[in-house]
C-alpha cells in the first residue's frame, strides 16, 4: 500500500494520486520508505508508517567527491567535539578577509541535495589570501614531516579508476610510507581487484582477528588507494550531490569555494589533489598520537583486514538508486553492501572455523550444513476426516429415509400410536367451535426453511378448517410466509373442492412489525392488510373479509409457527386484546414451549399439534391424507438418530477424552 | 385455593398493564442505586463481585491471536435486528462489539463482522469507528469490515459458513439474535477455527450453542459483556439489580407453590 | 447539542411507545402508532445502505480476487436479476417470474440446507462428547429416552417411553428453559431501560 503524504490515506500499490486528496503519490514530492514502501514528505527522517529511518546516520562508503566547501554556521548540527576545538583553535589563527563569503552565502553555493540537507554540513577552514598562513599545531607538523620522509622513500601509487562503478568517487592512491602507523598505512594501500589478496582467514568469531562481519573473498573492491578516508573523516564532508570521480591531477574542484593552494597539504592529500606536497604532514606515531587524539577514536581503528569495499550494485548512481523501490531516495547506503547479504552456503564454512580444540566439532557441523537433503515436496494436506463422517451420515440418512418411498412400506405407521392430548383437543375445537362462514385467521409463520417439517402440518390444518366451511383468512410476519401460504392454500383448496380464493380463502400477504403488526391486524385486519396478496385487491372489497372489524369478529385464531417465540407472540397480542379461541402447530422442538399453554386451568391454547407425527394423528382424525411415506421416512430417521447416538455413547465411554 | 387462585387470575386479568408498570418503576431506582454502587467500586478500586467467565476469557485470547497472527477475528451479530421484539439481544452483541473493538483497534487489527440486518449493520460500523477515532486511528478504519450478509436467516447463516471455512481467522464470536441457523454456522467454526464464543438467549438454540462452544454464554450471560469486557458501572449496577429481581421473583414463585401445596 | 439531541429523542419516542401499550389515550395511540410506522420505513431505507455495502464488499472481493470471488459474482448476478425480474413484472414481488425463482430455486435450497442440520448433529453430539465426558452423559441419557419415546419403536418395545419422554419435556427440561427465559426476560427488561432512560447510548458518541 501506498500512504498518501498530505492525508495518509491508503492507496493501492501503484496509484499515481490519492484516492482522497489527489495528492501526486510519484515524483519527486517525497521520500519513499526502503522498508514499507510509504511515501513520506521531503524532508522527513523518519517514515510516518513504519518508524524507520530515512536518512543514514552515515555517509555512504562513496564518499562525496566535493570537499567541504561551506562552513558549519552557527545553530547546526553538532561536530565532534574534537573537531570544533580544531576549528576554534584554526579560526584564532586565521582571520577571515571580505572576500570570504558569509557562512550563509557558502551554504546557498553549496550544491543542493534534497534530504540530505539533513546532513550536517561539515566545518571548513578557510583560508583567504593576504591572510597570515595557517600555522597546523605541533602534532599535526610532525604528521606531515613524517609523510613527507615516506614519501620520498616510496613512489607514489598510481590511483586508478574504479573498475565496477565509475560513478563512484575515488580518493587518489598516495604513496605508502613506511612509518606510518598501520592504521594510516592501510587507508594509503591501494587495492584493485585483481590484485587485492585474498583476505587471511579470519579468526575466531568475536576477537579482533574475526575482522568484519562478512568478508568477502572475491569481492570487487575499489581501488580506494592508499589515503582511503576513514568514516569518521568522510563524516566531516557534506553529502554529494553526485558521486563523481576526482581525478589525480591538480585542478580546482568543482564546486570547491577555496582554491587548492589554501587547504593544508594533509587535507589536499586526503582530498587527492595529486601530488604530497612536500610538506604532506607525515602520520605521527601512534604513541604521540595517542595523547592527542582521543581514545574513543584510537578505538575506532580498523582491524587487522582491510576493509573491502564492494563496487555498488546495479541501478546505483551517484548516492542515490535510479530504480527498485529505493529509487530517488538519497544518502542511504546501497542495500548490498556485505553486512546486509548473507552469507553463501559455501562461505558458512570459513565463518564457522575455530580454535583447534573445536576444530572436530566444527568439521562435523561444516559437514551437516554442506550436506544438504534433497528437497521434498510437502505432502498434500489430507481431506479432515470430519468430511468424510459427515458425507458417510448423510448417505446414510438419504439412502434410510427414501427407502419408505420407494418400497412405500408400512412397517412403523402400521404400529398403533397413541394420539396425543393436545391434538385431539385441537381437533375437537375445530369441530365444536367452527361454523360454515365463520372467519378464521390461520398465521402461517414459517418459512420453506423449516417446511419440511410445517408444510404437512399446515396442510392437514388448512384441509379440516376449509371442510367445516370456514373463511380461511392466511397472513404472514415472515416476509417468505405468504408464499408458502399460497401453496398450501391452493393445494387444500384443490382437495376439498368447490373452494374459490377471495371468496372462501384469501391470502393477506406479509405483515412488517412483528409483535406491532400482529397487534395492528388484530385491532383492524382490512386497514393493516391493505391489499390481498395473490391480485392486489383492496382488503375492504375481498367477499372473504366481509364483517371483519377487528379480532372480536374472529371465531378461531390458527398459529401455525416454527419457533415458539412467533407462536408466543401471537398468544400474547391476541390475549391481551380479546378472548378468541387459539390452537397453534407448531415444531416438534417448540413443542415443549409450547405446551404450558395448552395445559392448565387458564389455558391460552385449546389445543397443540407438534411436528409431523403430530400432523399425520391429526390427518387421521380429520381425514386429511398426510402422505404415508413422509411420516415412515421420519420413522426411519429417528431410528437411525437413535442408532447413532447410543453409537456415539458407546464410543466416547471407551474412548479417553480430550481437553 | 380456587378462591385465591380466582382471586388472583381475576386481578391479572383486569390490572395486567397496571402491574408491569409498577414493576418496571420498581426496577428504574434499583437500577440507579446499583449503578452508583458500582461506580463506587469502580472508583475504590475494589474487587468487583462477579463470578469468573471464561467465555470473555477466550474472547481475549482470540483478540491476542489475531494481534499476534495477523488473521482477523469473525463477530457475528446474529439474525435479529434493531426496532423489533430481538433488539435486546441485538444491543447485547453490540455491548459486546464494543470492547472488542477497542481491543482491535490498539493491535491494529481489523475485525470481520457480520449482521443480517442494515440497522444493526450501521450500529456495528458506528462503534468500530468510535473505537479507531478514540485511538487516534480514525484513517485506519474501513466501512467494509462490517458486512451485510443476508437479512434472511439461512442465507445468512449460508454466507457466513462460506467466510468461516475459507477465511483465515484467529476465532469466530457469535453473539446475539439467533435461531435454528446457529447451529449450521457454528458447527463450521467450530472445527474450523481456532477459537469460538458463542451466545444465545433462546432457550431452543441453546443445546446446539453448547455443543458447538467450549465456552458458552447461555441466556443471559450474553448480556453481561459490558460489565465484564467494559467494565460500565451501568451494566455492573444492571447484573446486581437484575440478581436482586431474580430474588423477588423466586420468592413470588415460592409462595405461589406454598400456596398450591397448602390448599391441595 | 450533537450529544443531548439523539439521547433525547430516543427517549423520548421510546417512552410514548411504552405508555402507549399501558393507556388508552386517542393522542398517545396515535403518536405511537406513528413512530413505529416511521420505524418500518426507516428499516427499509436502512436495509438500502446494507445492499449498498453489500455490493462495497463483493465487488473489492472480486476486483482483488480474494478466496471464493466466483461466488461473489453469482450474488450479484442473482440479486440483480431478481430485483429486475421483480421491478418489471407488472405485478411487483407478487408476479409469475418472482414467484417461479422463488418456488423452484430459494424454496429448494432453503429447505435442503436446513435438512443439513441433521448431519452436523451427528458430528457435533460425537465432537462434543469427546470434548467433555462428565455432564454429556446425562445429555446422552436424556437424548435417548426422548428418542425412544418419539419413535414407534420404543412404543413397540415398551409403553412408559411415551410417559417417560412427557415427564423430561415437561419438567426437567421445561424447568430449564422457563429459568433461562426469566433470566433473560430480566436482561431484556433492565436493557430496554437504559436505552430508555438515556443510559446506554448506541447511537451517539
Amino acid at each position: 500500500m501506498i500512504y498518501c503524504p498530505n492525508c495518509g490515506t491508503a492507496n493501492r500499490d501503484g496509484s499515481k494520486f490519492c484516492n482522497e486528496c489527489g495528492q501526486r503519490l510519484t515524483g519527486a514530492e517525497g521520500v519513499r520508505c526502503p522498508m514499507c514502501g510509504a511515501l513520506n514528505r521531503s524532508g522527513s527522517v523518519f517514515c510516518t508508517q513504519c518508524g524507520s529511518r530515512l536518512i543514514a546516520v552515515e555517509a555512504p562508503a562513496e564518499a562525496p567527491a566535493a570537499p567541504p566547501a561551506a562552513p558549519a554556521p552557527a545553530g547546526e548540527e553538532a561536530v565532534p567535539e574534537w573537531l570544533a576545538k580544531l576549528r576554534e583553535a584554526a579560526q584564532r589563527e586565521v582571520s577571515i578577509g571580505e572576500e570570504a563569503p558569509a557562512p550563509e552565502q557558502r551554504e546557498e553555493e553549496a550544491p543542493a541535495a534534497g534530504p540530505a540537507e539533513e546532513l550536517p554540513k561539515a566545518p571548513v577552514f578557510v583560508i583567504e589570501e593576504g591572510e597570515a598562513e595557517w600555522v597546523p599545531p605541533d602534532w599535526l607538523s610532525e604528521l606531515r614531516a613524517r609523510s613527507a620522509g615516506a614519501a620520498e622513500e616510496a613512489p607514489a601509487a598510481p590511483s586508478e579508476p574504479l573498475t565496477e562503478a565509475p560513478a563512484a568517487p575515488v580518493f587518489a592512491a598516495e604513496e605508502a610510507v613506511s612509518e606510518v602507523p598501520d592504521w594510516l598505512q592501510r587507508l594509503r594501500a591501494e587495492v584493485t581487484a585483481e590484485e587485492a589478496p585474498a583476505p587471511p582467514p579470519p579468526g575466531p568469531i568475536g576477537t579482533e582477528a574475526a575482522g568484519p562481519a562478512f568478508p568477502t573473498e572475491a569481492a570487487p573492491v575499489f581501488p580506494a588507494g592508499p589515503e582511503e578516508i576513514p568514516d569518521w573523516l568522510k563524516e566531516l564532508g557534506p553529502p554529494p550531490s553526485e558521486q563523481e570521480v576526482i581525478p589525480p591531477a591538480a585542478g580546482p574542484v568543482p564546486g570547491l569555494a577555496v582554491e587548492e593552494e589554501e587547504l593544508p597539504a594533509w587535507l589536499r592529500e586526503a582530498i587527492g589533489f595529486g601530488e604530497a606536497p612536500a610538506e604532506a604532514p607525515a602520520p605521527a606515531a601512534e604513541e604521540e598520537l595517542a595523547g592527542e587524539i582521543p581514545e574513543w577514536i584510537m578505538a575506532l581503528r580498523p582491524g587487522a583486514q582491510e576493509p573491502t569495499i564492494e563496487a555498488p550494485p546495479e541501478g546505483y548512481e551517484g548516492d542515490s538508486y535510479t530504480e527498485g523501490i529505493l529509487a530517488g531516495v538519497q544518502g542511504l547506503l546501497p542495500i548490498e553492501l556485505p553486512m546486509a547479504k548473507p552469507p553463501a552456503p559455501e562461505d558458512t564454512g570459513s565463518l564457522l572455523e575455530s580454535v583447534p580444540a573445536e576444530d572436530e566439532a566444527v568439521q562435523i557441523f561444516r559437514q551437516v550444513m554442506e550436506s544438504r537433503p534433497p528437497a521434498r515436496r510437502m505432502p498434500k494436506p489430507s481431506r479432515p476426516r470430519i468430511g468424510r463422517v459427515r458425507l458417510l451420515s448423510a448417505l446414510v440418512l438419504i439412502a434410510i429415509m427414501c427407502l419408505p418411498l420407494l418400497t412405500q412400506g408400512q412397517w412403523f405407521t402400521g404400529i398403533a400410536r397413541t394420539v396425543p392430548d393436545s391434538v385431539y383437543a385441537a381437533y375437537e375445537a375445530v369441530e365444536e367451535e367452527l361454523a360454515p362462514n365463520d372467519a378464521v385467521v390461520v398465521a402461517f409463520d414459517f418459512d420453506p426453511s423449516t417446511a419440511g417439517e410445517m408444510a404437512p402440518l399446515a396442510q392437514v390444518l388448512t384441509e379440516h378448517l376449509m371442510a367445516r366451511g370456514a373463511r380461511v383468512i392466511a397472513v404472514s410476519t415472515l416476509p417468505a410466509g405468504p408464499q408458502v401460504a399460497q401453496d398450501i392454500l391452493d393445494r387444500a383448496a384443490a382437495a376439498r373442492g368447490g373452494k374459490s380464493y377471495g371468496v372462501h380463502y384469501v391470502n393477506l400477504g406479509y405483515l412488517p412489525g412483528r409483535e406491532a403488526g400482529m397487534r395492528d391486524f388484530l385491532l383492524n385486519p382490512v386497514g393493516a392488510a391493505r391489499r390481498d396478496f395473490v391480485r392486489g385487491q383492496p382488503a375492504a372489497d375481498l367477499p372473504a373479509l366481509q364483517g371483519l372489524q377487528g379480532i372480536q369478529d374472529l371465531k378461531m385464531l390458527v398459529i401455525i409457527g416454527a419457533s415458539a417465540q412467533d407462536v408466543r407472540w401471537w398468544m400474547e397480542q391476541a390475549a391481551g386484546l380479546a378472548r378468541v379461541p387459539m390452537i397453534a402447530g407448531v415444531s416438534a422442538a417448540a413443542e415443549p414451549y409450547i405446551l404450558p399453554y395448552y395445559q392448565g386451568e387458564g389455558r391460552l391454547l385449546q389445543g397443540v399439534v407438534a411436528g409431523v407425527l403430530g400432523a399425520g394423528d391429526y390427518g387421521a382424525l380429520s381425514g386429511s391424507l398426510v402422505s404415508t411415506a413422509r411420516v415412515e421416512s421420519l420413522q426411519w430417521g429417528l431410528l437411525v438418530a437413535l442408532i447413532a447416538m447410543l453409537i456415539v455413547a458407546a464410543v466416547s465411554v471407551f474412548t479417553p477424552a480430550r481437553t | 385455593m380456587e378462591s385465591i387462585q380466582s382471586t388472583l387470575t381475576g386481578i391479572w386479568d383486569s390490572a395486567a398493564p397496571a402491574i408491569m408498570g409498577a414493576l418496571l418503576l420498581l426496577l428504574v431506582p434499583t437500577l440507579y442505586f446499583f449503578t452508583l454502587r458500582a461506580r463506587a467500586l469502580l472508583r475504590a478500586g475494589k474487587p468487583l463481585p462477579l463470578r469468573r467467565m471464561p467465555a470473555f476469557e477466550r474472547l481475549s485470547r482470540a483478540m491476542d491471536t489475531a494481534a499476534e497472527t495477523g488473521r482477523p477475528p469473525h463477530i457475528s451479530l446474529g439474525t435479529g435486528a434493531v426496532g423489533d421484539s430481538s433488539t435486546a439481544e441485538s444491543l447485547a452483541a453490540l455491548h459486546l462489539l464494543a470492547p472488542l473493538s477497542q481491543q482491535a483497534a490498539a493491535y491494529g487489527v481489523h475485525p470481520v463482522v457480520t449482521a443480517a440486518d442494515a440497522g444493526l449493520m450501521l450500529a456495528a460500523q458506528d462503534r468500530l469507528r468510535q473505537a479507531f477515532r478514540q485511538r487516534g486511528q480514525e484513517r485506519e478504519y474501513r466501512f467494509t469490515d462490517v458486512q451485510l450478509i443476508a437479512p434472511e436467516p439461512t442465507a445468512y447463516a449460508a454466507g457466513a459458513m462460506g467466510l468461516l471455512s475459507r477465511q483465515e481467522l484467529s476465532g469466530n464470536v457469535m453473539a446475539g439474535a439467533f435461531g435454528e441457523e446457529y447451529f449450521l454456522m457454528a458447527e463450521v467454526g467450530a472445527w474450523k477455527q481456532p477459537e469460538q464464543v458463542a451466545g444465545a438467549a433462546d432457550p431452543g438454540v441453546l443445546p446446539f450453542v453448547h455443543v458447538t462452544s467450549e465456552a458458552p454464554l447461555l441466556g443471559e450471560e450474553m448480556f453481561t459483556a459490558g460489565a465484564y469486557l467494559g467494565k460500565w458501572a451501568s451494566h455492573i449496577g444492571s447484573l446486581f439489580a437484575q440478581d436482586w429481581m431474580r430474588v423477588l421473583l423466586i420468592l413470588i414463585i415460592l409462595a405461589g407453590m406454598f400456596l398450591a401445596s397448602w390448599h391441595g | 447539542m450533537k450529544r443531548i439531541l439523539p439521547t433525547v429523542a430516543a427517549m423520548v419516542v421510546g417512552i410514548i411507545v411504552l405508555i402507549d401499550f399501558f393507556v388508552d389515550v386517542g393522542y398517545i395511540n396515535l403518536m405511537g402508532r406513528l413512530f413505529v410506522d416511521w420505524a418500518v420505513i426507516l428499516a427499509a431505507f436502512a436495509l438500502i445502505l446494507g445492499v449498498l455495502n453489500l455490493f462495497l464488499v463483493h465487488f473489492r472481493r472480486i476486483r482483488t480476487r480474494q478466496k471464493g470471488w466466483p461466488y461473489s459474482i453469482i450474488l450479484i448476478l442473482t440479486l440483480w436479476t431478481v430485483l429486475v425480474l421483480g421491478l418489471l413484472d407488472p405485478a411487483g414481488p407478487q408476479g409469475q417470474s418472482v414467484r417461479w425463482i422463488f418456488q423452484y430455486v430459494q424454496y429448494p435450497l432453503q429447505a435442503a440446507f436446513f435438512a443439513l442440520t441433521a448431519v452436523f448433529l451427528l458430528t457435533a453430539i460425537y465432537r462434543a462428547f469427546r470434548l467433555q465426558r462428565g455432564e454429556n452423559a446425562w445429555f446422552i441419557l436424556a437424548g435417548i429416552l426422548v428418542l425412544l419415546g418419539a419413535t414407534a419403536v420404543g412404543g413397540w418395545l415398551w409403553d412408559g417411553f411415551a410417559s417417560i419422554r412427557e415427564w423430561i419435556m415437561n419438567v426437567p427440561a421445561l424447568a430449564g428453559a422457563r429459568g433461562i427465559l426469566i433470566g433473560v426476560a430480566l436482561a431484556v427488561t433492565i436493557t430496554g431501560l437504559r436505552l430508555l432512560l438515556g443510559v446506554d447510548r448506541p447511537y451517539a458518541e
